[in-house]
């Protein structure tokens, strides 16, 4: 009796199964895969401003896996580790930066099943930009009329309004408070510039707040001894740029909206 | 009994181009305020003016007292009158130097305004007696002359002179203008010929002036008015009564008429208050007019006329334009021209069957530009003279000669009672009106 009719049947599936089985390729896991790479985008960014991470394995994994991330330099931070999906082979992290005051070269490491990979950011500082306000110092009055309350037509600390007062030698009585885009610490000049009627000035001080010395009826450009003037604003135009210790100077930042405010002087009826 | 037919009349057109008034120095200037003092009537209007000539109606006891002679009955006349006056300002935008293009300064070039004023009311009423003999009539009378209400905000023009490196603002101005004249008045006429007649009139005229300019601050150099601060302000207020004669000539042979008038402007105090300035005084002067007209009945239905209006609006200029300049010093430069109008019109009456006519009335006429000029008289020196300048000429600008086309129609509902209605357009003005004449005597209309 025959048990089974076709025995090198039986043998060949056997056979073929069992090289089938040895040819197929296994999925690496844990410590039998590799770091292949890390890279940060971008290389080179202004202090304070986010960098993304990517760490890449040798092939995809079926677990979860996490890789050690370091950095060398306390201006840039990394997460101790990022994951790496199970049927992934990369992730990503974020790299905090903070604002330097000089160019910072920056190593982040990664490691994982015994592989390191590093990879080099450059801290720069942020662009020295200057800004400013402007804002008068003293308030002016008049009494207008038969109006026997005095009516206030400029407080003290009215922003763009730049005041002449004293009669007797007008001069300007506002300031200007600059800032820059960096520490104030960092800051070795502000460079104003203003000009209103016929008259310009720079002047360069190393306090970011400023008081104008220009002064005299004069700045309004032969209005002194007229009241045709006193019907008409005139602006003042102002202009700061600073400077660093490094002696790098920001672009200029213009305010054009100031207007000088003669309070009944030089000619000008209110 | 025949009725007459052959008279003169006349009358007199006005127009007064003013300026405004100014706050602690120049500028209400900047904000020409023009009208126009018309012939009272619908008549009249529907005619285009053209009434120096026929002068037949009641409202000659205003427009030509001699051709009160022409009127028949007693009659009694009264006109309601609409009126529309558009006028532009400086309202906005920079006339020199690049824009900022920050808050309000954003437009290259001037922008303008229009002030508009509408008024309604009784614009006319008289009574007239003709004595039986019909060689004299008297008569008296209300005229409203004018009548204006306007106000106006400007926002500030922007300039910069190239001799400077910033620019400059004028302060946004709010301006409130209210001007009335009217006239109570009595005229006589008499009829020295069979075609001549001469007539006369006296009249009270009350004027009301109030006008208030103020200034205001605004937010920065660039931002809006601030119209909570105010920097100043000023006033002209007037509330006087003045006298001015008018004397009138009318010729008449029959088909054809002439008639020549001249009537005397009032003159008024008003007071201005500049600021802390102290007080003055200065004085309003209506203008002086003079009209020859002249009018031809072609056929029966068919009536001509035409009229030449000269009219001395340079009055105004003294002390009323110059005043308002004062604080620049630069009166000299202000100047408003002596103006001659010129108006042409003719009268059809449809008759059908025995009924009373219906008049159909049709006119033009020209209106000089009698607003007020600015013309440097000197040259200017400094950046503010020359901004100065700049924007005054730019300012008075908008002067235009106008050409009026009025007509009208006039019904008469009976023996008694005659309805006229009129309008006048121009691009700058609409009259209308609607006038009623009840003849109270014996024997109709004549």
């Amino acid at each position: 009796m025959k048990l089974f009719p076709y025995p090198r049947l039986v043998v060949m599936l056997l056979v073929s199964t069992a090289v089938g089985f040895g040819c197929s390729k296994k999925t690496p896991s844990g410590p039998s895969a590799t770091l292949a790479s890390l890279t940060l985008s971008p290389a080179t960014i202004a202090g304070g401003n986010p960098v993304q991470g990517t760490v890449t394995l040798s092939g995809v994994v079926s677990d979860p896996a996490a890789v050690a991330l370091v950095s060398n330099n306390a201006a840039a931070t990394v997460p101790s580790s990022v994951g790496v999906s199970a049927g992934s082979s990369t992730g990503t992290f974020s790299v905090t930066t903070t604002t330097v005051a000089t160019s910072t070269p920056v190593t982040v490491s990664a490691s994982f099943g015994g592989t390191t990979q590093t990879a080099a950011l450059v801290l720069t500082p942020p662009a020295l930009t200057a800004s400013f306000t402007v804002a008068s110092l003293s308030a002016a009055q008049r009494k207008l009329g038969s109006d026997p309350t005095p009516v206030t037509l400029l407080p003290a600390g009215s922003a763009d309004a730049c005041p002449l007062v004293n009669s007797a030698n007008p001069s300007l009585d506002c300031q200007f408070n600059g800032t820059a885009s960096t520490p104030s610490a960092s800051i070795t000049a502000y460079v104003w510039t203003y000009s209103f009627g016929n008259q310009t000035k720079t002047e360069t001080s190393t306090n970011p707040i400023f008081k104008p010395t220009m002064s005299g009826c004069a700045s309004f450009g032969g209005q002194s001894g007229s009241s045709s003037g006193g019907l008409q604003f005139i602006a003042m135009r102002v202009d700061l740029k600073v400077r660093n210790a490094a002696g790098t100077e920001s672009a200029v930042t213009t305010n054009q909206n100031v207007r000088i405010f003669p309070a009944g002087i030089c000619g000008y009826g209110f | 009994m025949q009725m007459p037919r052959s008279w003169l009349a006349a009358m007199i057109a006005g127009a007064v181009a003013l300026c405004p008034a100014v706050v602690s120095a120049q500028t209400s200037l900047q904000v020409p305020l023009q009208f126009d003092f018309l012939n009272p009537g619908a008549k009249s209007l529907a005619l285009g003016g053209a009434f120096a000539g026929v002068a037949d109606d009641a409202t000659a006891s205003f427009a030509n007292p001699a051709g009160l002679t022409l009127l028949g009955t007693p009659e009694l006349s009264a006109e309601l009158r609409s009126s529309r006056t558009t006028s532009l300002f400086l309202q906005r935008g920079r006339l020199s130097g690049p824009v900022i293009n920050q808050g309000t300064d954003t437009i290259q070039g001037p922008v303008f305004g229009e002030s508009t004023g509408v008024h309604t009311g009784l614009g006319y009423f008289s009574l007239v007696y003709p004595h039986a003999s019909h060689r004299w009539v008297i008569a008296g009378y209300r005229h409203e002359l004018a009548h204006i209400d306007q106000q106006f905000f400007s926002d500030g023009v922007f300039q910069k002179d190239p001799t400077e490196f910033t620019s400059r603002r004028d302060a946004p101005q709010e301006g409130i203008r209210s001007l009335s004249i009217s006239g109570y008045g009595v005229s006589g006429a008499y009829q020295v010929r069979r075609h001549v007649a001469v007539g006369g009139g006296l009249a009270v005229y009350t004027f009301a002036l109030d006008s208030l300019f103020r200034r205001f601050d605004v937010d920065g150099f660039l931002g809006a008015p601030k119209r909570d601060v105010e920097f100043g302000r000023s006033t002209q207020r007037g509330r006087r009564a003045g006298l001015a004669p008018t004397i009138g000539v009318l010729l008449d042979r029959g088909a054809a008429r002439l008639g020549i008038v001249y009537r005397r402007g009032a003159s008024f105090d008003y007071t201005t208050v500049d600021g802390s300035d102290p007080a003055r005084t200065a004085v309003f002067r209506v203008p002086h007019t003079l009209a020859i007209g002249a009018s031809v009945r072609v056929r029966p239905s068919l009536l001509i006329a035409g009229e030449m209006t000269r009219i001395n609006y340079s009055r105004l200029v003294q002390d009323f334009v110059t005043d308002q300049a004062r604080a620049t010093g630069r009166q000299a430069s202000f100047s408003v021209d002596d103006g001659t109008e010129w108006h042409v019109s003719a009268q059809y009456a449809l008759r059908w069957r025995q009924h009373p006519p219906i008049r159909l009335r049709a006119g033009v006429w020209y209106d000089p530009d009698h607003s007020v000029h600015f013309a440097p008289a000197v040259q200017p020196v400094t950046a503010t003279d020359k901004l100065f300048d700049e924007r005054l000429s730019t300012a008075l600008s908008t002067g235009r000669s106008q050409a009026h086309v009025a007509g009208g129609v006039g019904f008469t509902v009976s023996r008694q009672l005659e309805l006229n209605a009129a309008v006048d357009v121009a691009p700058r003005n609409h009259v209308f009106s609607t006038s009623l004449i009840v003849h109270l005597g014996q024997g109709g209309l004549p």
